[in-house]
């Protein structure tokens, strides 16, 4: 434990920086969405089924975009590359698992602490309109949170991959290019919104599945199953050892 | 734990580069000796250390550190060896602090108040930021961290390359303090062959993958010498006594290999004591074996 402590301590000292870029861009995020949703409703009221439908839908964009950034990776690899600890480590009496489990604990633990700090836009919404998002809130958190890990993970497998810089490089322009294309191909199948009954019953569907216990248990598995995902290649991809 | 006679034991490592290959080495250093590893840039030292702490794979050859095998028991070695290296591997926007703080959760036996006192006596700040260290700083703050956990073998590669002279000898006294319980050892690669003539024990010397001489750093120095003659007089020494001959205006200058036996060869010549810089260079050309 006195080590994963260690290890968590180092992991979090170097992403200081990063955290202060989150901490403002979270605080940015939740009062655009907060006075976005306050602001037209509060003189006016709101109807019980549009506020439920509504709000969710755009309160939501705070844990998609919040975890998203929370669990990526905030320049440690470089960091640690150009510093040569990425090298040095390897004399410590640390393994590759023991690191790589640090790593995503310390994702874990940041990102619960954000959700946590974020959740205040559940309790102002729930006090002010009675529409508590808490579950949808949580299960998205979930679902962009692996997200964001599978990302690193993808990057991981790349390094592994890779043998110089050049390669690295290569890899990385292929990957955002299949990306992209990946992205747009999806997008072509996404409807298109309009004010049509049509178009209000599916996004109902949408926000009743968000709401349900099975697509948070989902959301857990996901995120359990990509943890492991993660923990599996940064072992690996730390494990390698000169050629 | 292991009760062992040599720190380390390289036996038959073999470990082969596109352009390089690390062949056939083998040499020990017992328990409570400082050892210095010499030879000239891209020799080997940095390759052979890298095989020994299992930072980079040999292709066959056994190493054994604290008489436990470097692959099998390569996290418990860990605990009890420490690394020094000619780059400082921790990042600049840490502090000396941060750096024990991290230390403690890897090592079991760290010690906070020993780390404390290493820094209070090389008068290294405890909450400056790393990156704004000199780089001798910079070194000892390594060294103070390697000397913190109560580590049985240190492994320093080129640490004390670029410091001045006042910081290198602080050091060098630091590593005979050290050492004198007796229990613990020192591998010390470096290039500056005066430090090792100060405080290393035995001597390994390795020239393009190859262990050309490893022993008793008293021994080696003593056996050899370099011998002073005209260019006629080269012709008559055996070529067996000869490790190789540097020429100039005014005849030759020969590293001999029995210092004692050559004297009673070559009456008529005066030889003179070497020092681990003179078996350097006359060992690294010995393949030319005349040379200027």
């Amino acid at each position: 434990m006195k080590l994963y402590k260690s290890l968590i301590y180092r992991e979090m000292k170097l992403s200081r920086a990063y955290y202060g870029f989150c901490i403002l861009f979270f605080a940015l995020l939740i009062t655009t969405v907060l006075v976005g949703l306050i602001l037209p409703n509060v003189d006016e009221g709101v109807a019980p089924g549009e506020a439920r439908l509504g709000f969710t839908l755009v309160s939501l964009v705070i844990p998609v975009l919040g975890a998203l950034f929370v669990t990526r990776d905030g320049g440690n690899y470089k960091k640690d590359v150009n510093s040569g600890w990425a090298r040095a480590v390897a004399a410590y009496p640390v393994t590759s698992k023991q690191r790589a489990l640090a790593e995503l604990l310390m994702r874990l633990i940041s990102s619960l602490v954000f959700m946590v700090l974020g959740s205040v836009v559940t309790i102002v919404i729930n006090a002010n309109f009675g529409v508590n998002i808490l579950l949808p809130y949580v299960s998205v958190w979930m679902l962009s949170g692996a997200v964001g890990l599978l990302i690193d993970a993808g990057l991981g497998v790349i390094v592994m991959l890779t043998r110089d810089k050049k390669q690295l490089k290569k890899y990385i322009v292929i990957a955002n290019v299949a990306m992209i294309a990946l992205l747009g191909t999806v997008a072509k199948y996404i409807p298109s919104f309009d004010e049509s009954i049509a178009t209000k019953k599916l996004l109902e569907r949408i926000v009743d599945t968000l709401y349900s216990g099975w697509f948070f248990l989902i959301c857990a598995a996901i995120l359990c199953a990509v943890s492991a995902l993660f923990l599996f290649v940064y072992a690996r991809s730390y494990e390698r050892r000169e050629a | 734990m292991t009760a062992y006679q040599n720190s380390i034991e390289i036996n038959g490592v073999t470990k082969r580069y596109d352009g390089f290959m690390l062949d056939n080495i083998s040499f020990q250093i017992p328990k409570g000796c400082i050892m210095g590893f010499i030879g000239q840039n891209g020799a080997g030292k940095t390759t052979t250390i890298r095989s020994l702490l299992h930072i980079t794979n040999i292709d066959s050859g056994e190493i054994k550190l604290l008489g436990l095998d470097h692959i099998k028991d390569e996290y418990e070695i860990k605990k009890r060896i420490a690394v020094v290296f000619d780059e400082m591997p921790f990042h600049d926007s840490l502090n000396a602090k941060d750096m024990s703080l991290i230390f403690e959760g890897m090592y079991p036996d760290w010690d906070r108040n020993e780390f404390r006192s290493y820094l209070q006596r090389f008068q290294l700040p405890e909450k400056k930021k790393i990156g704004k260290f000199s780089k001798g700083m910079k070194m000892k703050l390594q060294i103070a961290c390697a000397l913190s956990h109560n580590a049985e073998l240190l492994v320093m590669d080129e640490a004390t390359t670029g410091l001045d002279p006042v910081v290198r000898d602080e050091i060098l006294h630091i590593f005979m303090e050290y050492l004198q319980n007796g229990e613990r050892s020192v591998l010390m690669s470096s290039h500056i062959t005066s430090d090792l003539e100060k405080i290393a024990d035995m001597v390994t010397f390795i020239d393009k993958g190859r262990i050309l001489l490893t022993g008793s750093k008293d021994e080696i120095v003593e056996s050899h010498g370099i011998l002073k003659c005209d260019k006629e007089k080269l012709a008559e020494l055996d070529p067996e006594d000869v490790v190789s001959i540097r020429t100039n205006n005014f005849g030759a200058e020969v590293m001999v290999n029995d210092r004692e036996d050559a004297a009673f060869k070559y009456r008529d010549c005066v030889i003179d004591p070497a020092t681990l810089d003179d078996i350097m260079l006359y060992y690294v050309h010995r393949d030319a074996k005349e040379w200027s």
